[in-house]
């Protein structure tokens, strides 16, 4: 597309807020937080009046409504307009999560499912079906329409919340949420609303281009992720984790914060792919094989890819999640021998990536001092044949690299019985919860079953917490009660795991919401059979071994065996 | 269809794998509805959607995966415009697998039922059907013959019977062995191991034919064939290797029990056949006189006539009998007159004033027990005496048959005085009647019952002479009341049992035997067929083809029979023989060790299975029922 | 110990060893409980399964038994042991012969499948009669290709493992091919690649089906054998111990 055409960001084609008009935007200019940000400082395309038009609404809650739940994944940052809220610090009770934290199925639980268990298709037990503290609204929708009457999960009891739990107050002028927005962090507390709140919700593409060309606010967020994440992230970091809190804090004050790739790859990487554009010519490369190494990489958040030059492309080696590091050997390595050591691979943005760069100076005067040569870990790409890393390289295009269970299936062992798909049924009331097909490679298939995402993109937006990371095993499932049907999660899902189902009663009689005269729809998905007694069913269940549910980096693929 | 657009989570529901129905139009390979078949089996895709009524609206619902709301919409009454008629379910795969493994254990337990008891009763047909579903397999020819009218009821008794009864036969132990014993006796009990009553007090389990006679394995299968496994479950020491083992035969093995004949091979074969003057009487070689061609184990000996005879014939005539000898008299009581009325006169005798007895003996041993009189005392016997030889004198036997009545039994009588002619007592009787001796009017060559001086003497015709067999039977448990009478016995005994001097010499060969414990003496008379040392058998006939002794000479210590039968000089053959206990028994041969054996039954070589020597049953044998003639 | 030759002994191991390979069946029903993998249960299932016919051997000491219903027991017994190893020989070698064809598709929606690419087939052969002009191909795919679209073809020669639909259709590609012109040819191609592709499905659906037709074998004559198997237990009872 050419510059001329380029007037104005494509997002804003969708306003977070339709119904955002010029006297809103008016009024929110007249507030010392907006005054504070230099308009000047924007560009004319990205004009900061057009930020509070496009990128951002206001939403009111009443007093007891929550605002955020500690766990969610949540891309927006909130600024508080008027009233109060709270927020919890601490413990809470059960309820005020949407999730519902039952643990594993007990003994009599789970032999009954012998019986219990129906043909009737999503069959549920209308009684036991306790309607929680869910204010109907329009339940369906996309994220971006505005709901006039949306739907809220609220505390019934503020006062006995406030006594067993303790809160923090926050009033007018108060920026929260901007953390878990920018970096695809889960929400780290609870927030709900004291008195009547009006929030001044920015979505993070927003928020993204007011960092970028104010430099106050930029500080401001910085500072304030430096101060409550960094030093805790830095100080659980292996590499760091037997420095004082002093040098902890002068490396902090150091570290540059990069981000590279798209935030929304999920959406748009499956037409990417069909349309060609893809492989790791079209990546953003955050390092390349060759230069020198100025300083040390941690990826924060997102997927990085490390590859070298073979052949007239690039050959992956493997990729990176949050937590791992880049070019610690060559650094070290020059450190040591005083010569200047060149990076021994390339790292490119693999969708979406934040990048953490700790000076190299900084690197050799805190921490090389302290720490033993590191374990060399780089694989020796150069001399394997490259069908053995044929699955890797395709599961990176796929971007099945976000995957910690996914459901791999060997062509060459499964006999299409279906006795995954029975036992998946079998511990779910008689529904399976995953499809025994999918993409396929050679002889590998990977299911449409979830694949518990290290980057949930699914959970982003779920109006009730029901989509939620269980705290054992980070897990990711659905509480069936609260679920609500809108289908954010299920359009999200960039593999197609998760499907929505007409609930029927007993008897197998579609239930339908009286109100809109639709049928009740729930999103279900694979949940690894947290619920019950032993590990997942499928792999159980298949006599030929031919499924097993897989993390692409960290099992050695070797052809035609996982081992 | 490959399409990846196919894989979006509104486009591709969840695969339900538990159906039992599929649609219809898909069975039969025409265009498959979307909605398939309702869980009930009913056919879910007559309509292509279920409208909506939305406020005053009908609203299409059709899936995404189908395309989505269709243009037309639903008819303003509701209907959907994409109607079909209804297919027909059809069942899936796993349903039908279902429904056959249903229905095949049913068409079994159908034809169970079939051909147990609701076949007819009569017809041919229907009876063979009728066992089908319980028959395990055809009868050996011998039985089935056996079987009859009864069928399976003749062995089984559960067969046949209401079905409860049939059932609880399940839990209690068969009775299959009475079956057997129906036809099959043995020498002892049918439920004990070897059929043998054991002593040892132990408990010994109870065998049941069936343990090891299986039927029900064709008509022409040997149920009687068992292998050495089945010894071993009892004994149970493995053996592979009869050689190794199979342990050392007895120390006195074959030679358990004294013969019942004293003969020493030592000292004949040592001594006497050495002897040039009886070189005729010497047999050739072993099987001379031992019948080996055709023997099993036991090895029948040819009879004193075929084998003692030519030497020791002489002798036995030679040994006479004393039954009666006049003993000394004080005093006579005898009438001279009478006895001349009796005898006639007699020109010998002497008119003396003072008696003086002819005879200065005591009574035999004979008399003396048969009176009851001591011997040495002839005040005591005396006139009993007197009284004898003047009945004599009268009546010739009569007299002596009513002294040994009191003694014997009448068959016995006839036994012990065959042949005693009435005129040679009278005759005799009539001399001591006159105090004289008697004189025999010429040598008595051809023996028999004479009266020779002061004696009634009986001399043996040969060997096995009946007579001196009933008395020497009547002296060997002769008895009496009193101290003496056991006395007088014993003297009886003692003299007519003498190996030296014993009338007949029989006693000079033939043992005398207490079999049990306190039990009555015997003589042996006839050849004794030793069976004590268990069950093992032995064909010698099978041997000899190896061993053959004929034309080997008795000498020769290493062929034929020796080869086995190995002479031991030095053995204490007749002590054996002193005492009445047949067991304590010193052979004139070694024992034969197993080591003979081994030579040529060992692993690789000739058979060495348990049941080429040892029988396991005793003495078996059938009943009345299957060997009597019915006809 | 028993006496009796030891078929009391092995009639017991025989019983055991048949009530354990028919759990598998249940076993694979009770996936919600955790009861082992099931590919354990799959191996054990197999060796044993050999293993029983070496303990029938030794409890019967015959290879064909006399009475009528210890044969059929011994036909009963034959023959799941035979389906048994069919089985496991198949789902040894089609999986990897399903791969090859480079598709995968569930059983369930095959009809599906190939209804729409009949569809896709019919409306290609009326938009070329209808372009061109010509009904040539129309002709000629009512001569043979609809035969083929109509179900699953060549079923046996899937089964076996042999190229004969392949072979078949190239064939009546070249049947036709002489007489379309170059437009015409064009959809015969487009014709013959939908061709291919329902060759591939109908491959699937083949030696997907096999895999579980078999066990409408397997499973009925073990039902069989197990009341049959019972029956014998309880004559051997009431007739013999």
């Amino acid at each position: 597309m050419s510059i001329a055409h380029l007037t104005r960001p494509q997002r804003w084609d969708l306003p977070f807020d339709p119904e955002m008009d010029e006297s809103d935007v008016a009024s929110l200019l007249e507030r010392p937080e907006i005054i504070a940000i230099n308009a000047a400082a924007f560009p004319d395309h990205t004009p900061f009046a057009g930020i509070l038009k496009n990128d951002t609404r206001i939403v009111h809650f009443k007093a007891g409504d929550i605002v955020v739940r500690e766990g969610d994944y949540g891309n927006s940052a909130f600024l508080i307009l008027s009233g109060k809220l709270r927020v919890i610090v601490g413990d809470y009770p059960d309820v005020l999560s949407g999730r519902n934290r039952t643990g594993k199925k007990g003994f009599f639980a789970t032999i009954s499912q012998i019986w219990t268990n129906t043909n009737i298709p999503e069959a549920r037990n209308t009684e036991k079906l306790k309607l929680q503290a869910v204010r109907s609204g329009d339940s369906r929708g996309t994220r971006n329409s505005r709901q006039s009457n949306p739907t809220r999960v609220f505390v019934r009891d503020i006062s006995a919340v406030l006594d067993e739990c303790s809160t923090v107050q926050e009033g007018e002028g108060e920026l929260f949420g901007e953390l878990a927005a920018l970096g695809r962090t889960p929400r780290t507390a609870t927030v709900f609303a004291e008195t009547d709140l009006t929030l001044l919700e920015v979505r993070w593409q927003g928020l993204r281009e007011i960092r970028r060309f104010d430099d106050r606010f930029r500080r401001t967020i910085d500072r304030r992720y430096r101060q409550n994440a960094l030093l805790v992230h830095l100080s659980e970091t292996a590499l760091f984790s037997n420095l004082d809190e002093e040098v902890l804090g002068r490396i902090a004050e150091a570290t540059l914060f990069e981000t590279y790739g798209t935030f929304e790859w999920h959406v748009s990487f499956q037409r990417l792919l069909s349309s060609g554009q893809r492989g790791v010519e079209h990546e953003p490369v955050i390092a390349r094989q060759g230069d020198y190494a100025d300083g040390l990489l941690m990826i924060r958040a997102g997927f990085a890819r490390v590859a070298i030059e073979f052949g007239s492309g690039q050959r992956t080696l493997t990729y990176l999640g949050a937590g791992d590091t880049f070019g610690l050997e060559e650094l070290y390595a020059a450190w040591k021998d005083g010569e200047t050591v060149s990076l021994g691979a390339s790292l490119s943005a693999l969708g979406y990536v934040d990048i953490l760069r700790v000076p190299a100076q900084v690197v050799e005067e805190y921490v090389f001092p302290e720490i033993a040569s590191p374990p060399s870990k780089t694989v020796d790409g150069g001399n394997r044949a490259m069908a053995k890393d044929a699955l890797l390289e395709w599961a990176v295009e796929e971007r099945f690299i976000n995957a910690t269970k996914s459901m791999l299936i060997d062509l060459n062992r499964c006999v299409r019985c279906d006795d995954c798909v029975r036992a998946c049924a079998s511990t779910h009331g008689g529904n399976p919860r995953f499809i025994r097909h999918g993409k396929t490679f050679d002889h590998w298939m990977v299911a449409t079953a979830c694949m518990h995402c290290t980057d949930p993109v699914c959970m982003i937006g779920c109006p009730t917490g029901a989509i939620h990371r269980s705290e054992v095993g980070g897990t990711v499932v659905i509480n069936d009660e609260t679920c609500t049907g809108c289908a954010t999660c299920a359009s999200a899902c960039p593999y197609n795991n998760i499907r929505m189902v007409e609930i029927r009663n007993k008897r197998g009689v579609s239930l339908v919401d009286p109100e809109s005269n639709r049928p009740i729809l729930k999103a279900t998905k694979c949940d690894l059979c947290y619920a019950n007694p032993g590990a997942p069913a499928c792999v159980r269940a298949c006599p030929h071994k031919a499924l097993s549910r897989v993390d692409f980096q960290r099992e050695t693929l070797v052809e035609g065996n996982l081992v | 269809m490959m399409d990846p657009n196919r894989f979006e989570f509104d486009r591709s529901a969840y695969e339900r794998p538990n159906n039992t129905y599929v649609c219809g139009r898909g069975g039969e390979w025409r265009t498959p509805c979307r909605q398939g078949p309702s869980h009930d089996g009913t056919c879910g895709g007559v309509a292509g959607c279920k409208p909506y009524h939305n406020r005053d609206r009908w609203e299409c619902r059709r899936a995404k995966a189908a395309g989505g709301p269709c243009e037309n919409g639903p008819a303003p009454d509701g209907t959907c415009g994409y109607t079909q008629s209804p297919c027909v379910p059809r069942r899936t795969l796993r349903q039908h697998r279902w429904r056959i493994s249903v229905i095949a254990p049913g068409l079994v337990v159908a034809a169970l039922a079939a051909f147990t008891h609701l076949a007819g009763d009569v017809d041919v047909i229907a009876e063979i059907f009728r066992i089908g579903a319980l028959d395990a397999g055809e009868l050996t020819d011998k039985h089935a013959g056996f079987i009859g009218a009864q069928g399976c009821k003749a062995c089984h008794s559960a067969h046949g019977a209401p079905p409860m009864v049939w059932l609880a036969s399940a839990f209690s132990e068969n009775d299959m062995s009475k079956a057997c014993v129906g036809c099959h006796t043995f020498g002892g009990p049918v439920s004990a191991p070897h059929n043998a009553i054991f002593t040892a007090g132990k408990k010994v389990r109870q065998t049941e034919c069936a343990m090891c006679h299986t039927e029900h394995k064709g008509h022409d299968a040997n149920i009687s064939d068992l292998s050495d496994r089945q010894c071993a479950s009892c004994h149970e020491k493995p053996f592979t290797d009869f050689g190794k083992d199979h342990p050392d035969f007895s120390k006195q093995f074959p030679h358990f029990r004294r013969s019942s004949i004293k003969f020493s091979h030592a000292s004949h074969l040592g001594k006497h056949f050495e002897d040039r003057t009886v070189a005729k009487g010497v047999p050739a070689s072993c099987t001379t006189c031992h019948q080996a061609e055709s023997a099993q184990r036991t090895v029948e000996l040819l009879g004193f006539e075929e084998t003692c005879a030519v030497c020791h014939a002489d002798q036995i005539a030679k040994r006479k009998l004393v039954v009666l000898q006049l003993p000394e008299f004080d005093e006579t009581d005898i009438d001279p007159q009478s006895v001349v009325e009796l005898c006639g006169l007699n020109e010998d005798v002497e008119a003396e004033d003072d008696y003086e007895s002819i005879s200065s003996d005591e009574m035999s041993d004979i008399s003396a027990y048969m009176m009851g009189l001591p011997s040495d005392d002839p005040g005591e016997y005396g006139t009993a005496f007197q009284e004898l030889v003047m009945g004599m004198a009268e009546d010739g036997t009569t007299p002596l048959v009513e002294m040994l009545k009191g003694r014997v039994a009448t068959v016995d009588l006839v036994q012990l005085l065959a042949g005693l002619n009435p005129e040679v007592t009278k005759r005799m009787a009539c001399a001591w009647a006159f105090n004289l001796e008697y004189e025999l009017p010429a040598e008595p060559a051809f023996g028999g019952w004479y009266g020779d001086l002061l004696e009634l003497i009986y001399q043996p015709g040969g060997h096995a002479d009946p007579v001196l067999m009933g008395w020497l039977n009547l002296a060997i448990n002769a008895g009496g009341d009193s101290e003496e009478a056991l006395g007088r016995a014993e003297k009886m005994r003692a003299r007519l049992l003498s190996p030296k001097d014993g009338p007949g010499a029989c006693i000079k060969c033939h043992a005398v035997t207490r079999d049990a414990a306190d039990g009555p003496l015997r003589i042996e008379w006839r050849f004794h067929k030793d069976e004590t040392g268990g069950h093992p058998s032995y064909s010698h006939r099978r041997h000899l083809g190896l061993v053959d002794p004929s034309g080997v000479k008795l000498a020769d210590p290493n062929k034929g029979c020796t080869t086995c039968h190995r002479l031991d000089a030095n053995a204490d053959f007749e002590a054996g023989f002193k005492d009445y206990d047949p067991m304590t028994y010193s052979s004139n041969f070694f024992s034969i060790k197993k080591e003979t054996c081994v030579q040529c039954h060992a692993q690789g070589h000739v058979r060495q299975d348990c049941r080429l020597c040892h029988n396991y049953h005793k003495e078996p044998a059938f009943t009345e029922k299957v060997t009597r003639n019915e006809n | 110990m028993p006496l009796e030759g030891s078929s009391e002994l092995t009639g017991y191991l025989m019983l055991g060893t048949m009530i354990f390979l028919a759990l598998f069946n249940v076993r694979k029903r009770l996936s919600m409980l955790v009861l082992g993998n099931a590919s354990t249960w799959l191996t054990l299932h197999v060796v044993i399964g050999v293993f029983a016919l070496a303990v029938y051997w030794l409890h019967t000491r015959t290879i064909w038994p006399g009475g009528m219903y210890e044969k059929a027991l011994a036909i009963l017994f034959y023959l799941t042991v035979l389906s048994g190893i069919v089985g496991y020989v198949i789902q040894r070698f089609y999986p990897r012969l399903m791969t090859q064809t480079g598709i995968e598709v569930i059983f369930e929606r095959i009809p599906l499948y190939i209804s729409e690419l009949r569809q896709e087939a019919e409306a290609l052969v009326l938009e070329c009669c209808d372009k061109t002009r010509v009904d040539t191909l129309g002709r000629h795919y009512l001569e043979s290709y609809q035969w083929f679209f109509s179900r699953p073809r060549f079923t046996f020669n899937h089964i076996v493992g042999s190229q004969r639909s392949r072979q078949w259709l190239k064939h009546q590609d070249e049947v036709v091919r002489r007489y379309l012109n170059e437009d015409e040819r064009k959809y015969l191609d487009d014709l013959s690649r939908l061709a291919r592709q329902k060759e591939r499905i109908d491959l699937h659906y083949t030696l997907q089906g096999a895999m579980k037709r078999w066990l409408l074998v397997h499973i009925p004559l073990a039902a069989a054998l197990m009341v049959l198997s019972f029956w014998h237990f309880l004559v051997v009872n009431v007739y013999s111990l």
